[in-house]
């Protein structure tokens, strides 16, 4: 579905995301993991079309997605993002019912018609876990957990077949981010959605993905089935994350 | 007993009104011990951290109980007392270590203010600390860090440099806020063995306050577990996190996604985080616990089980 080819990003002399290849296919969720600075987020940004490749190639579903340093929108809203912090990624001046629907605007007429539609939203809102009532109220009267419930259907109500997660559940509580991460689950499967989760929380990705990018300093230095890359991980940077990571059961 | 804090009420004025934010707390600190106090987001434990020292500002109202350094009536003492016990007796570590230093000085000026300021010793014997302080905080070149500025150290080095400040003295209480929440993994597991490895050698106590439990469990010779403004579970790290009788402490352990099976969902606490605007009468968990029975709708007692291990809860009375 998705293939990320050599692809580079500079920042001045800075390497920020270098030669990094990997692909995502239909159906499984995928995960880059790497401590502040190691470009995951970066790649997301390249992917979604929020920042350009100095060098390399995207593409999703053999459509080439940069060319000539211009993104060339795949299908409308096929492919979408759920940033860390709901808290910044609603407009406070949206109700939510205008938040959600925002990414319609760049769907056909007809599209936009049906899923603006009140049965449609009604539909959508408690397939996140809201109610329809909350259509009509505004993101400060929500809670952290509710914001990332609205984002995700923002995300979700183009139907898209590819989402971005970038750190999804990194600003909630613990009791809160099991009911996300089990959303998003549910709606993998209810959906067939295919994720590239991004997240340095070694257990979250752990949970979540069927395959793992380490990335090290802009670098891909390992990938591999989720549960090979944890119990055997072969380069030393991914003991080293690993081992510091502190665990409950380390204890026991 | 060297910190005790015994039925800690406290509250804030707010635009809404008087907002209750703890709720009977009692805590105590032996010399030399690592105890962890951790919660989710509203849960009053940097609320109680800042009190020992008295760092709220002045919308906190203290409405009840006591805080007692080394038999020192805490709440009772002038401005001036307070002073003599910050930094000097009770040091302290924050989550941002940017904000914790200042911008324009000099790392090493900055830890030998300090040093001469606790020590009383002439500056060149300041220095000579200084750089010491910054050795036994794994500095590969301390030198080195002691001409720099703060914006030229990464985040790691830099809480480096702010428990070197809260050390260079060895206090007898360290409170720690967070303090590795801003790092990296691979930081975070060399600042805290540091800070383990410093409380070892300097007998110095620490109270650590967390969110993460994996924290916790590596960390913390015993755990307090706050909720609502409230301790709802306390004991020994292995008794409160293998053998929790609460069940808010067992729900969030559930809910944690280490260890749990991929095809399965995680189980979920429902509903929303703690909201002191909406604090019910009785227990505090009482709106989102799995267990709860018509009797939770009173304050629960505090039962005292084997080795210190108590809960607040109506289940652990049976």
């Amino acid at each position: 579905m998705l293939t990320v080819q050599e692809l580079e990003k500079s920042f001045g002399t800075t390497k920020a995301v270098d030669q990094v290849s990997f692909h995502i296919q239909k159906g499984e969720t995928y995960g880059l993991v790497g401590e502040s600075g190691s470009g995951k987020s970066t790649i997301g940004n390249m992917i979604c079309g929020l920042l350009a490749p100095t060098q390399g190639v995207v593409s999703f579903f053999g459509e080439e997605l940069w060319k000539n340093n211009r993104f060339h929108r795949p299908k409308p809203g096929s492919l979408q993002v759920v940033f860390q912090d709901p808290q910044s990624s609603l407009d406070v001046r949206m109700n939510i019912r205008q938040i959600i629907t925002e990414p319609l605007r760049a769907l056909p007429r007809e599209e936009r018609l049906k899923k603006s539609s009140d049965d449609y939203l009604r539909e959508l809102v408690r397939r996140v876990g809201m109610h329809e009532d909350h259509l009509t109220r505004y993101p400060h009267e929500f809670s952290g957990g509710q914001r990332q419930r609205i984002a995700i259907a923002r995300a979700i109500i183009t139907e898209p077949a590819f989402l971005i997660l970038d750190e999804p559940t990194s600003a909630l509580d613990i009791s809160i981010q099991a009911q996300i991460l089990n959303l998003l689950k549910s709606l993998q499967q209810e959906l067939g959605l295919t994720y590239l989760f991004i997240s340095h929380d070694m257990s979250v990705i752990r949970y979540m993905c069927d395959r793992v990018g380490v990335l090290y300093h802009g670098r891909l230095i390992e990938e591999n089935e989720t549960e090979a890359l944890f119990t055997e991980p072969q380069e030393a940077y991914s003991q080293r994350l690993l081992a510091s990571l502190p665990q409950m059961t380390k204890r026991s | 007993m060297l910190l005790e804090i015994t039925d800690l009420s406290l509250s804030f004025h707010t635009l809404y009104g008087t907002m209750p934010v703890l709720d009977r707390v009692s805590l105590s600190i032996e010399p030399g011990e690592i105890v962890g106090i951790v919660g989710e987001s509203g849960s009053g434990k940097s609320v109680t951290a800042q009190s020992v020292l008295r760092l709220l500002d002045r919308n906190a109202t203290y409405t009840g109980g006591s805080i007692r350094f080394k038999g020192q009536d805490v709440l009772g003492m002038k401005e001036k007392e307070i002073q003599g016990l910050r930094g000097k007796k009770i040091g302290m570590v924050f989550q941002e270590p940017m904000t914790a230093l200042n911008p324009t000085m000099r790392i090493g000026k900055q830890l030998a203010n300090v040093i001469r300021k606790h020590q009383g010793v002439t500056q060149a014997e300041a220095d000579r600390l200084a750089v010491e302080a910054l050795a036994a905080v794994q500095m590969k070149d301390p030198q080195k860090v002691f001409r720099q500025y703060p914006h030229e150290l990464s985040g790691g080095m830099r809480q480096r440099v702010v428990v070197a400040l809260a050390m260079s003295s060895p206090p007898e209480l360290l409170i720690a806020d967070e303090p590795t929440t801003a790092l990296d993994v691979t930081v975070q597991a060399e600042v805290l063995k540091l800070m383990k490895e410093l409380s070892t050698q300097t007998g110095t106590s620490v109270m650590l306050i967390t969110h993460d439990i994996g924290v916790v469990a590596n960390m913390c010779d015993r755990v307090y577990v706050m909720y609502g403004g409230t301790v709802v579970e306390s004991g020994k790290t292995e008794e409160v996190l293998f053998h929790s009788n609460h069940p808010y402490t067992r729900a969030l352990i559930e809910a944690l996604p280490e260890g749990k099976p991929k095809s399965q969902p995680l189980k979920v606490i429902e509903g929303e985080s703690f909201n002191a605007r909406k604090r019910p009468v009785g227990c505090v968990f009482w709106d989102r616990c799995p267990k709860r029975t018509a009797r939770c709708q009173e304050k629960p007692p505090v039962v005292e089980g084997l080795n210190g291990h108590r809960i607040a809860c109506w289940e652990g009375k049976r």
